[in-house]
């Protein structure tokens, strides 16, 4: 069984709608556990639309992120192509985990954007991090199922409406 | 089963992913280096970040609507906007607090030359703080004024308690700040008990600054207040910096090193000051005819801090 794709026309909303999770103000200590929503986004878009889910498309959406944030033109960039990438390249793999497994294989990417992270830093200024630097990893982890039920869900209504 | 591109994925992407990432990363990398190391990038950047400008607007309605709600709840709308609006004013006035400190200090440096007649005029600007998150690992703040309200590159950005940082770049109508925590910003200081004069750099952390190479034998003890010491011209002197907490050694034993903890409210200020800072000399005709007295000055402006 295939779910539609999502239409051309929506794909700019999610983006649009993940830029504003990226920059929306959470309160006290949940701001060091906000995960990688642009990150969650490409993985999600590398596995289940390979066509658009290419590493132009993370290169752009970095290079976006990277003028939202005011960080470096170009980390951002980094992070996501090397993410989609990855994902590209064990494509076939991962789309036939079932979805815990696939919940592991997305935090361990997480996990490997986190080091990139420090990678690119480290280049700048020596930086330390403590342990709430890898909190979002785990936090972006978790989201996973949520993400992937939204999106399908998302799809299912879609494709209940154009064959209503 | 298949999706369309399925045969495509399987087969042939991986080569041409291969380069593709290659070349990518590399355009990434050269951008990064240039960003970092020349001002190359910031038209580019300024120019695109007109754009983000609306995208922090409706993140913030969330947090505006949570406020807003908040106060219409209470019978007391009248009383917090009466409270909001004293606040602003407490703002400006210990900023003026400040300012007069330095002026204080001035004038003594002024008995010592007397053919002084140089005057730093100050005045500040309140600008909003767009209430967004930028990585909690980046000491940067976004703020509501960009060019089109003459905010510069290098202003110094203050709040009612001390000094927070300086406009690292601009927008048309947003720019960010660095603030005195971040590991690549560095501001001259002098301790306000002993004069000793130092640079205090930012290491990432909201609750730190450090003076990582004090001399062995200096008069430097927790619970010293460090001032700007307007060496390097970009900081006015006199503004309250950081408290200091901890002195110790560094790790070779030939330096003395003191963390110190900065006064300003980093994370809390939804208001800060802009400083306008004005070198000019004191104009002749400003001097009172017979000599005697202080020159006489415009009045100031609305909102500035005199």
């Amino acid at each position: 069984m295939s779910l539609p794709r999502l239409p051309t026309g929506l794909l700019p909303f999610v983006v649009l709608a993940t830029y504003l999770l990226t920059v929306l103000p959470l309160p006290g200590v949940l701001v060091h556990a906000k995960p990688f929503w642009l990150g969650l986004l490409m993985i999600w878009l590398a596995l289940e639309q390979p066509e658009r889910g290419s590493l132009g498309v993370a290169l752009l959406l970095g290079l976006g992120a990277d003028v939202l944030l005011g960080t470096w033109f170009g980390e951002h960039a980094f992070r996501l192509v090397v993410i989609t990438f990855i994902v590209r390249r064990f494509r076939p793999r991962l789309r036939f985990f079932t979805l815990w497994q696939q919940t592991l294989a997305v935090g361990a990417l997480l996990l490997n954007d986190r080091i990139v992270i420090l990678m690119l830093r480290s280049f700048a200024s020596a930086t330390s991090p403590d342990l709430l630097f890898w909190l979002p990893a785990l936090v972006g982890m978790l989201m996973w199922p949520l993400l992937v039920i939204a999106l399908d869900d998302l799809r299912q209504r879609l494709r209940a409406r154009s064959a209503g | 089963m298949a999706v369309a591109g399925d045969k495509n994925a399987l087969f042939a992407s991986g080569q041409a992913d291969t380069l593709r990432l290659i070349l990518y990363l590399t355009i990434a990398v050269a951008l990064m280096v240039t960003d970092h190391h020349s001002g190359y990038l910031q038209q580019i950047r300024a120019a695109m970040g007109a754009v983000a400008v609306p995208l922090y607007r409706i993140a913030q309605a969330p947090v505006e609507g949570a406020r807003w709600l908040h106060a219409a709840g209470s019978e007391r709308v009248e009383l917090k906007r009466e409270n909001d609006a004293l606040r602003a004013e407490l703002l400006l006035a210990q900023a003026r607090m400040n300012a007069a400190r330095i002026e204080t200090e001035q004038n003594r440096r002024l008995q010592d030359l007397l053919d002084a007649g140089r005057r730093y005029r100050l005045s500040g600007r309140m600008v909003q703080v767009f209430d967004i998150d930028i990585d909690p690992y980046r000491q940067r703040l976004i703020l509501d004024a960009g060019n089109t309200n003459a905010v510069r590159v290098g202003q110094p950005v203050i709040d009612a308690h001390g000094l927070v940082g300086q406009v690292m770049s601009t927008t048309a109508s947003s720019s960010t700040v660095m603030l005195i925590t971040d590991p690549d910003h560095a501001v001259p200081i002098r301790n306000a008990r002993t004069g000793q004069r130092a640079v205090a750099y930012g290491q990432g952390r909201d609750d730190r600054i450090v003076l990582p190479t004090l001399p062995m034998n200096s008069d430097i003890v927790p619970g010293d207040e460090l001032l700007t010491s307007g060496l390097g011209g970009r900081f006015p002197a006199g503004f309250p910096v950081a408290i200091v907490r901890e002195v110790g050694v560094d790790e070779n034993g030939t330096f003395a090193q003191a963390a110190a903890e900065p006064l300003a409210r980093l994370r809390q200020s939804s208001e800060l000051l802009l400083l306008e800072e004005s070198a000019e000399m004191t104009a002749e005709e400003q001097w009172p005819a017979d000599g005697i007295g202080p020159p006489y000055q415009r009045p100031p402006v609305e909102g500035a801090v005199p």
